[in-house]
């Protein structure tokens, strides 16, 4: 049998319609009555304990009497904002772990300017995250405090915890690259795991363009997922905008997506040609400060957290860290979600602190 | 004979008219006037050969032209795709480059010579960008193709199966399960990845270009270029660098300093006078140990 493949149901498309109508208006009703100021995002109390150039160094209020002796330092990705940590009430990483008695502290990149152009991958992991993790460890009093990388922020504390072991107790990574070569990634296939520099040519653009702006990572971004991110989600937002807490957290992810930071221009080269386009992390040829990045140096306990439909870090490319670090103490943990999914979807949400704060108090 | 061919024959056999025209133009003008002077012949003759040169050098500089123009007319109707239009278009920059685009690469004279140079290498680089981007636009066609391909293999599976789509909502959703999935295909090819890698560079280099004209005029008018501006920056980051990574080594000294000294006051710290009990008689033991 053979038939027209599109039939539209005359009654079916008029109850669509109908129905897309009253959204609509009921969209348009909630929208015009939304200001800018009215996406918020942060859902916990927090303090700012220490500032340098951009940076600023977040303490969270714990939400409990007695928290937990060890803090827990947060090192987010430079490419995006770190509050999607801590994006809303019910869509908080940062508040769940604070709830079940963690004490948090977070880094805050902030936007970099142009006369920030010349900072290194030395700069923020031996400049900064040191700093930071000097500063916390005297705050308690500690020798050794743990710490959470997230994404780029999981690939800069693992060379952080390579070069100074001797500062953490434990490790935490999440959706975080170690081997930039895996293939599943069309970032890393854009950005330079298959024919190198002619892929991206970070020396020009940063000749270019000095830092490399927020603007440009975002439409590569959206181009990696061109239907699902340009057309289908907006669509999906019509099914929801009648509803106004609905169009609100819509409202607020689209901020974070695109309140995109600026790209410090040296840091940026480096990553790009040292990690995406030489894969030197796995190699052991990362150098900082004048010090190879050895991750064989790790021998914390690591818990290694990554997301199986994750499309821009693909698993296997986080899969892999077993193989290169010294640790005998080390767990792997994935969900089935994506990316952004690992800080925002309730399942996850309801699975992810408690493992987190499980495995590190069973780790004091 | 098709039209394209006639107009290359009309094109030559005006060439060939305007040599006769020039040298017959010579020839009038050396009889009359100058009568014989042998060294004169001799210089008006080779400057009548300077002009059948001349012609030949033109027809040597309009082939490329004229290939150009007749593969346009064969292929215009035959086009069907972006690539196509990307091949033609080579092939235009390719005779363009082997023309006016050796004249922009020549070095030239005098005063604004250098002005000059960055104006021309500037409408260079403008034009490798229109050529990546026409290539670019030729993958991204190839993209979208596929996924109207993979569209209608989707709709034809459906039309074999008896079930239709019957909704938007389920026109939406086909197009979504074919779309990204099509993209991605042609996104992970090497050739998708150099032409956009392409495009990026041309855009790069022309923007850098750009800036090297912009600057020659923000100095003449005393203003700072985003050059100057980097290198400030850059000695301020140095400079900055090197205070924090001294407040590190000072704070560092100190704090060995400050325990130094709690050893030295220790060292020193002179014993009781008299012994009044058990206590006295641990710390006096404990200094001797020390």
């Amino acid at each position: 049998m053979f038939t027209f493949p599109i039939q539209f149901n005359p009654d079916k498309l008029l109850q669509e319609m109908t129905e897309a109508q009253q959204k609509m208006a009921g969209g348009l009703r909630n929208i015009s009555q939304l200001r800018e100021e009215d996406i918020q995002y942060g859902a916990s109390e927090k303090d700012a304990i220490y500032r340098e150039d951009k940076l600023v160094l977040y303490h969270f209020k714990p939400l409990v009497e007695d928290p937990f002796p060890v803090p827990l330092l947060i090192s987010y990705a430079l490419v995006n904002r770190p509050y999607m940590a801590d994006l809303q009430e019910n869509r908080s990483l940062v508040r769940n772990l604070l709830k079940l008695g963690l004490d948090i502290y977070l880094i805050d990149w902030g936007y970099p300017g142009r006369e920030d152009r010349w900072l290194t991958l030395d700069d923020y992991i031996n400049g900064y995250i040191d700093t930071c993790v000097d500063i916390v460890r005297e705050q308690h009093s500690l020798e050794e405090i743990n710490l959470l990388g997230i994404c780029q922020g999981g690939a800069f504390s693992l060379c952080y915890t390579a070069l100074h072991p001797e500062k953490i107790k434990n490790l935490v990574t999440m959706v975080t690259p170690v081997d930039f070569y895996v293939e599943e990634g069309l970032l890393n296939a854009w950005t330079g795991c298959t024919v190198g520099s002619e892929s991206t040519n970070a020396d020009l653009m940063v000749e270019a363009l000095g830092n490399i702006p927020g603007d440009f990572m975002n439409y590569g971004y959206l181009m990696l997922k061109p239907f699902q991110l340009n057309v289908q989600k907006y669509m999906a937002l019509l099914s929801i905008a009648d509803d106004p807490q609905r169009v609100e957290d819509f409202l607020r992810m689209e901020k974070w997506i695109f309140d995109s930071p600026d790209q410090a221009g040296e840091a940026w080269r480096q990553f790009v040609k040292d990690f995406y386009q030489e894969n030197k992390l796995i190699k052991g040829e990362v150098e900082l400060g004048g010090k190879k990045v050895d991750l064989g140096q790790i021998d914390m306990p690591v818990l290694n957290i990554y997301a199986e439909k994750d499309h821009l870090v693909p698993p296997r490319s986080s899969q892999v860290l077993e193989e290169f670090i010294s640790s005998e103490d080390y767990t792997v943990s994935s969900y089935p979600a994506g990316h952004i999914g690992m800080y925002v979807s309730g399942k996850v949400q309801k699975t992810l602190p408690p493992l987190i704060v499980d495995w590190l108090k069973d780790r004091a | 004979m098709d039209w394209t061919e006639q107009t290359n024959k009309m094109m030559n056999t005006w060439l060939e008219t305007q040599q006769q025209f020039w040298q017959g133009w010579l020839s009038q003008v050396q009889q009359p006037v100058y009568p014989s002077p042998e060294a004169w012949q001799e210089a008006t003759g080779a400057a009548g050969n300077y002009w059948v040169e001349y012609f030949q050098q033109w027809q040597q500089f309009m082939q490329p032209w004229q290939q150009v123009w007749q593969q346009g007319m064969q292929q215009f109707g035959q086009m069907n795709s972006m690539a196509d239009l990307a091949a033609l278009s080579r092939a235009y920059y390719d005779a363009f480059q082997q023309t006016y685009g050796q004249w922009l690469e020549m070095p030239t004279l005098g005063y604004s010579r250098e002005y000059e140079e960055k104006l021309r290498r500037s409408s260079k680089l403008w034009q490798d960008v229109q050529q990546a981007n026409l290539e670019y636009q030729a993958v991204m066609a190839d993209a979208f193709s596929l996924v109207f391909q993979r569209m209608q293999e989707s709709m034809m599976e459906r039309a074999r199966s008896g079930n239709p789509v019957q909704s938007l909502s389920e026109l939406t959703t086909a197009w979504s399960e074919v779309a990204d999935p099509a993209f991605s295909e042609v996104f992970y090819s090497e050739k998708f990845i150099r032409a956009q890698g392409k495009l990026g560079e041309a855009m790069m280099a022309y923007r850098i270009q750009q800036r090297e004209l912009v600057e020659m005029f923000s100095e003449f008018f005393d203003v700072p270029t985003r050059t100057e501006v980097d290198a400030a920056h850059k000695i301020n980051y140095e400079q900055n660098k090197k205070i924090k990574t001294l407040q590190k080594e000072l704070s560092e000294i100190q704090s060995q300093l400050a325990e130094l000294q709690e050893t030295v006051v220790k060292l020193v710290k002179p014993a009781p006078k008299k012994s009044t009990g058990r206590g006295a008689s641990v710390a006096k033991s404990t200094a001797k140990k020390a």
